[in-house]
This record gives structure tokens, C-alpha cells and sequence, in this order.
């Protein structure tokens, strides 16, 4: 039989391992990136440094700024 | 060339959206699939603009249109599709039944199903001029 407190050790561990994911994970989300996936089937990343991912990236950003801000949550202009 | 006509209303967020049958295809579609979509252009195979959910005056279709040639000009082959993260929000890019649609949508949205949408968007729209 596993010892209660080794019990509560694992799950503490486990969790703090679930953690270290999500955040690891979250870092790799928050990556700015530009992927080309061509008709043959290949997929590419573009660095962001190279004067062609520079050009789709300024390209890119201009048509952001563009688009219209996404709507607030409902209650959020509200200030009563 | 179809943008923005009269009939057209503004969605709260300022997103404009056609009303009508037409609602249940296009851009107005896409935006019904995607809540999380800022504004979307559709281009044909000659790269002239079929349809656009944001205004004309906020230069959105002609960024669109610049974006599609510089991803062209940087690719030694024919594309498929590109996806752009940035810190503001997500870009994608996808070409299907000869058009291509390029998409403003927050960060964090579902990449895969995003562009499963645009795709069908883009073959139900395919298959609506094709008929008629």
C-alpha cells in the first residue's frame, strides 16, 4: 500500500507537471511565426529575420492595424 | 467586383454584414462560422477583389491584396496557404477553387478549424457561381 504522504507527493507532482507544460506550451503559442504550406504538400516556416518574412510580416501588420478592433465583452462599455 | 453595397448593415463591432440569402455565403458566412474573425477579403484567380467584409475606406482589401503578393514573390512555388501569428492577432491566408481568401482573426483562434472554414467558405462559394 503507498504511504499517504507519498500519495500527496505524486499528486503535488503531477500537477506541477501539468503546469510546466501548459506553460512551456503557452511560451511556444506566443511565438510570432509565418507558415507557407505549398500545393505540393510541403510546409515551410519563413524567419521572421529574413528580408522575405521582414516583407510578409510589415504586409502582414498593416493589414492588422486594418481590421476593424474585435468587439468589447458584453458589460464591458457598460460602467454603471 | 462585390463590396460593401447599400443594402449592407454594421454588426456591433463595427463589422459590416450583408443581409439576406447571401448572408449564408462569403465573408458573412465566414464571419457566422467564426467569431473570433476581425475582417476578411476574398479574391478571385486574377487577384481582383470579390468580396470584403470591411469597408472600403479602411484600405483593408488593398493590405489584403499587398499581402497576397508578397507572400507570392517570397515563394519559389505555387501556395496552398500561409499562416501569420503576431503578437496583435492571426493572419491566414488560403487559396481554394481558385480563390483565395485572406482572413484577420483574434490570436489564439483555432488555427486548423479556421482554415477548415475558410475552406468551405471558398468551395460553397465556388460552387454557387459555378451553378449560377
Amino acid at each position: 500500500m503507498v504511504k499517504p504522504h507519498r500519495l500527496l507527493a505524486d499528486r503535488v507532482g503531477s500537477y506541477a507537471d501539468e503546469a510546466r507544460a501548459f506553460m512551456r506550451r503557452r511560451r511556444h503559442h506566443r511565438r510570432p511565426y509565418i507558415r507557407i504550406q505549398y500545393v505540393g504538400g510541403d510546409a515551410v516556416e519563413i524567419p521572421l529575420d529574413s528580408a522575405v518574412g521582414a516583407a510578409i510580416g510589415t504586409a502582414a501588420a498593416s493589414l492588422i492595424s486594418r481590421s476593424p478592433a474585435p468587439p468589447a465583452p458584453p458589460g464591458a462599455s457598460d460602467p454603471r | 467586383m462585390r463590396n460593401q453595397s447599400p443594402e449592407e448593415s454594421s454588426a456591433p463591432g463595427g463589422r459590416p454584414v450583408r443581409e439576406g440569402a447571401s448572408d449564408r455565403q462569403g465573408v458573412g458566412y465566414l464571419a457566422e462560422l467564426e467569431p473570433d474573425l476581425r475582417g476578411a477579403a476574398i479574391f478571385d484567380r486574377q487577384g481582383g477583389l470579390v468580396e470584403c467584409s470591411v469597408g472600403a475606406g479602411s484600405g483593408f482589401a488593398e493590405a489584403a491584396a499587398e499581402l497576397v503578393s508578397r507572400v507570392e514573390a517570397g515563394c519559389d512555388e505555387p501556395i496552398d496557404s500561409c499562416h501569420i501569428a503576431s503578437d496583435d492577432a492571426e493572419v491566414f491566408l488560403v487559396r481554394e477553387a481558385g480563390m483565395t481568401l485572406v482572413a484577420v482573426a483574434e490570436r489564439f483562434v483555432l488555427s486548423s478549424l479556421m482554415t477548415y472554414d475558410i475552406r468551405m467558405t471558398l468551395r460553397d462559394l465556388s460552387s454557387e457561381a459555378s451553378l449560377g
